[in-house]
C-alpha cells in the first residue's frame, strides 16, 4: 500500500524570520539617530521613540545640554539650569521629567531639576549629594538608588514623590556606576563598583533584595525596563563592553551585543523596545535601538522550517563541535582517581586519593552549582568507576588503602552508600556503561590490560563478550545495550595509552574508528551514538584536547581548560561535566552546547 | 599567538565562563598558572580574575616547580606503586 508521505512528502514550516530561545533572544540592535553633541555620562530617560538625553560630560557647555529623541533624530531643548555630569539620575518622560545628582561644574550635586517639556525649573534637593548613581521612575515617583557622594560609595536608596526626596531602605551592596530601572514599587538595580559587580538587586517598593548576578560583571553600563520583572543591561565597563543581557525577573541571560561596545552610556525604554545612546567612544553620539519581536518562534531541538526571509532551510540542532568549557563549582575535596556519575546539573563523584596511598571514602553531590559531602562510601578506593544518576547509581571496583584491589561494589540511593553484590572479579581502572541504570549496565576492561565485561541485571553480575583489546582507564560511556569504549591504556597505567575504540551491541565488542589522540584516564560523557573524551594522560603528559564522536568518528572540539589525567565525566555529549583528577584538585569544568539554527544543504 | 601569564585562584563557577572561552585562549597549568590569549578580553579575564600578571619565564618557574615536586613525589614512591602510573614530565608553556 503506499504512503501518502511518501508520496507527497513532509510538509516544513516557513517562518520569515529565524526561531529564538526567547523574545528577547530574538532582538537585535539597529542604529539609531547620532546625538548633536556627542557626550558620555548624562543622564537618559524616556521611551525608544521619545527619550531624553540630559547633561553629560565634559561638564562645561555641554554639561547643561538636553536633547530630545523622536524615534529618528535628536533635537536640542532647553538647558539645565546647572550643567552636570557623571552620570546623574534622570526619570519620567520627554513631557514631565525629573534630574538629580551628577558631578557640576565644580562638586558633586543634590540639586534637583524638574522638566515640563520646555524648560528646566529647580526644586527640591536629593538629601545625600551623589554622582554615579541609578535613577528610574516618574517625575513625580522616582528613585535616587547608591552613587558615590565622594569616596566612599553609598548604599543610600531616597524617594521622590513629585515635591521632595525620603530616605528608604538601603542597598544591601553600597556602589556607583550601578543602573537602576522601573518604578517606586518595582526596581532592579545592577552592576556597580568597586569592586566591578554583576551584583544585582531587587525592589518591592520597601526593601532590596539580592538576586542573581549578570553573567558579565561590570559598571557604568545602562539598562531598559517598566519594572523588575524584565529588564535589559547593555555595554558598560571595564574596556568597552558590547554585552547585552536580559532579566526575566530571576535570571540574567546574555542576548545580541550593541554593536559599538561602550561604557557611561544612557539607556531608556523598555526591555522589548529600548535605546541606548551617548557613551565613551567617540564620537560619543551613536544612538541604537533594540527591538525585541513581537511575535516569535520559540526555539524546539530538532525543529526543521524553512526561512522565506534568507531563503534557507534550517534545523535547529545542538552541534556538539561548537561547545565550550566553562569552570564548573568546586568540590569541597581536592581529589584525583575519583569516579563519577549522574548528569551535568545532578552528579555524584566518590573515592578517589588526595596523594600516593591516601584512598578516600568521600562523596560529593553537585547540583549544578555547589558540591555538598554526601554521607561516605563504606570503603576506601580510587580508581573506581561509576555508573546511574543522582538519585540511583553504583561506585564499582576499584583498589582500596594497602593496594588490594576489590570486587566491592556500593550503591546510591540519592542519600547513602549501602554494600551490593560484588563482580566476579577484582581490579581497578575499570570502563562502565556510565549512562545504565541500577538494574541494567555493564563494566568492562580493568588493570593492568584486562578485556573481560561483566553484565548487570540488578541482581547478579555475568561474564560476556571480552573486549577485543584489553585496557584499563578508558573512557566508558552508554547503557547495557550500547556502549562505547574509548581509548585507555594497555600498559597498566603507566604506558602512553591507546588510541582504540570499541562499540558494544549488547552481546559483542566491535572496533570503530580510533580517537585521534592516545590517552587514558581522562573524562567521558554521553553514549553510543554521541559522546566526548574529554583530558588524560598520554603517560608523562597531561592533555587538554577534547573529542566528540558522532556515532562514526571523533573530531576534537574545544579544549578544557585545565589538562588532567585519572578524572572522571558525566552527563551526556552536549552538557557534560568534568570533575577533579590529577594532580589533584577541587575544580570541575562544565560543557555546554548551545542551540544554534543551522542552514541544511538540499542537493 | 601571543600569550600573557598569570597567577589566579580558581574560585570555581564564573573563574571562566563559556563566553570567555570563545572570547580569547585559556589554559589552567600547575601552580595556578594560567596561559591567556593575548586581547582585550584576555585582559578583562585577568582583570576579573585578580590574576597576578608574570613574564614567561617567571610562570614557566612556577610549572616546573610544581611539577618538579610532583617528580619527587613519584619517585618516592616504591616500585610497584610507580608501575602503576607515569612519571610527570616537565613540558613549555606555549
Amino acid at each position: 500500500m503506499s504512503v501518502y508521505k511518501e508520496i507527497k512528502g513532509f510538509k516544513v514550516q516557513t517562518l520569515s524570520t529565524d526561531t529564538a530561545a526567547s523574545q528577547f533572544a530574538g532582538g537585535a540592535w539597529a542604529s539609531g539617530g547620532s546625538l548633536n553633541t556627542g557626550r558620555s555620562a548624562g543622564g537618559g530617560t524616556g521611551i525608544q521613540t521619545a527619550a531624553l538625553y540630559i547633561g553629560g560630560d565634559p561638564v562645561g557647555p555641554s554639561g547643561a545640554l538636553n536633547e530630545e529623541y523622536n524615534g529618528t533624530a535628536w533635537t536640542e531643548k532647553g538647558d539645565l539650569n546647572t550643567g552636570r555630569g557623571n552620570n546623574l539620575g534622570a526619570a519620567g518622560t520627554v513631557t514631565a521629567a525629573i534630574g538629580f545628582g551628577g558631578y557640576g561644574p565644580s562638586s558633586v550635586l543634590a540639586n534637583t531639576e524638574s522638566w515640563n517639556g520646555s524648560s528646566w525649573t529647580e526644586v527640591n534637593d536629593l538629601n545625600e549629594a551623589r554622582q554615579a548613581l541609578g535613577g528610574c521612575g516618574t517625575s513625580t515617583a522616582a528613585l535616587a538608588v547608591g552613587g558615590q557622594p565622594r569616596p566612599p560609595v553609598t548604599a543610600n536608596t531616597e524617594s521622590w514623590n513629585g515635591s521632595s526626596w525620603t530616605e528608604v531602605n538601603n542597598l544591601n551592596t553600597a556602589r556607583e556606576e550601578l543602573d537602576a530601572q522601573g518604578t517606586t514599587t518595582s526596581a532592579l538595580a545592577a552592576g556597580g563598583t568597586p569592586p566591578v559587580t554583576g551584583n544585582t538587586e531587587k525592589w518591592n517598593g520597601t526593601t532590596w533584595t539580592e538576586v542573581s548576578p549578570m553573567n558579565t560583571a561590570r559598571s557604568s553600563g545602562a539598562g531598559a525596563g517598566a519594572d523588575n520583572t524584565s529588564v535589559l543591561f547593555f555595554g558598560g565597563s571595564p574596556s568597552n563592553k558590547a554585552n547585552t543581557e536580559h532579566y526575566n525577573g530571576t535570571v540574567w541571560t546574555e542576548i545580541a551585543d550593541l554593536a559599538t561596545g561602550r561604557s557611561s552610556l544612557a539607556g531608556d525604554g523598555t526591555s522589548a523596545a529600548a535605546l541606548a545612546f551617548g557613551g565613551s567612544v567617540s564620537p560619543k553620539a551613536q544612538t541604537e535601538e533594540f527591538t525585541a519581536p513581537a511575535t516569535f518562534t520559540k526555539q524546539n531541538l530538532g525543529q526543521v522550517y524553512y526561512n522565506s526571509g534568507s531563503n534557507a532551510f534550517k534545523v535547529t540542532q545542538q552541534a556538539v563541535p561548537g561547545g565550550t568549557w566553562a569552570s564548573g563549582g568546586n568540590m569541597n575535596t581536592a581529589m584525583g582517581d575519583n569516579a563519577g556519575f549522574g548528569i551535568q546539573t545532578a552528579a555524584i563523584t566518590a573515592g578517589g586519593t588526595t596523594g600516593a596511598g591516601n584512598y578516600q571514602n568521600n562523596s560529593e553531590l553537585y547540583n549544578g552549582s555547589s558540591w555538598t559531602a554526601t554521607p561516605t562510601l563504606n570503603t576506601p578506593r580510587r580508581a573506581s568507576t561509576g555508573i546511574g544518576t543522582s538519585t540511583a547509581g553504583y561506585i564499582v571496583a576499584g583498589q582500596t588503602s594497602g593496594g588490594g584491589v576489590i570486587a566491592q561494589v556500593e550503591q546510591w540511593n540519592g542519600s547513602g552508600w549501602t554494600e551490593t553484590t560484588d563482580t566476579n572479579t577484582a581490579t581497578r581502572g575499570r570502563g562502565a556503561s556510565a549512562s545504565g541504570t541500577i538494574t541494567a549496565a555493564i563494566v568492562f576492561g580493568g588493570h593492568p590490560s584486562r578485556a573481560l565485561t561483566e553484565s548487570w541485571n540488578g541482581s547478579a553480575w555475568t561474564e560476556v563478550g571480552d573486549l577485543n583489546e584489553g585496557r584499563m582507564l578508558m573512557g566508558g560511556m552508554g547503557v547495557q545495550t550500547s556502549a562505547l569504549a574509548s581509548g585507555g591504556d594497555d600498559g597498566g597505567g603507566g604506558g602512553s595509552g591507546v588510541v582504540s575504540v570499541e562499540s558494544w551491541n549488547g552481546s559483542a565488542w566491535t572496533e570503530v574508528n580510533n580517537i585521534g589522540t592516545a590517552r587514558y584516564g581522562g573524562a567521558s560523557a554521553g553514549s553510543q551514538s554521541s559522546a566526548l573524551y574529554s583530558s588524560g594522560s598520554t603517560g608523562s603528559g597531561l592533555l587538554s584536547q577534547v573529542e566528540a564522536w558522532n556515532g562514526t568518528s571523533w573530531t576534537e572540539v574545544a579544549e578544557v581548560g585545565t589538562a588532567k589525567r585519572k578524572t572522571c565525566g558525566a552527563g551526556v555529549a552536549t552538557l557534560a561535566i568534568k570533575m577533579g583528577g590529577q594532580p589533584n584538585t577541587t575544580s570541575t569544568e562544565e560543557w555546554t552546547v548551545d542551540q544554534s539554527n543551522n542552514t541544511i544543504t538540499v542537493s | 599567538m601571543a600569550y600573557k601569564y598569570c597567577t589566579a585562584t580558581n574560585w570555581g563557577k564564573s573563574f571562566f565562563t563559556h563566553e570567555e572561552r570563545r572570547q580569547f585562549h585559556l589554559s589552567g597549568h600547575p601552580g595556578e598558572v594560567w596561559v591567556v590569549g593575548d586581547n582585550l578580553y584576555g585582559d578583562q579575564w585577568i582583570s576579573k580574575v585578580s590574576g597576578a600578571i608574570k613574564s614567561k619565564a617567571e610562570a614557566q618557574a612556577i610549572v616546573t616547580g610544581e611539577i618538579e615536586a610532583a617528580q619527587a613525589a613519584y619517585d618516592a614512591l616504591s616500585a610497584e606503586q610507580q608501575a602503576q602510573q607515569a612519571r610527570p614530565a616537565i613540558y613549555n608553556l606555549p
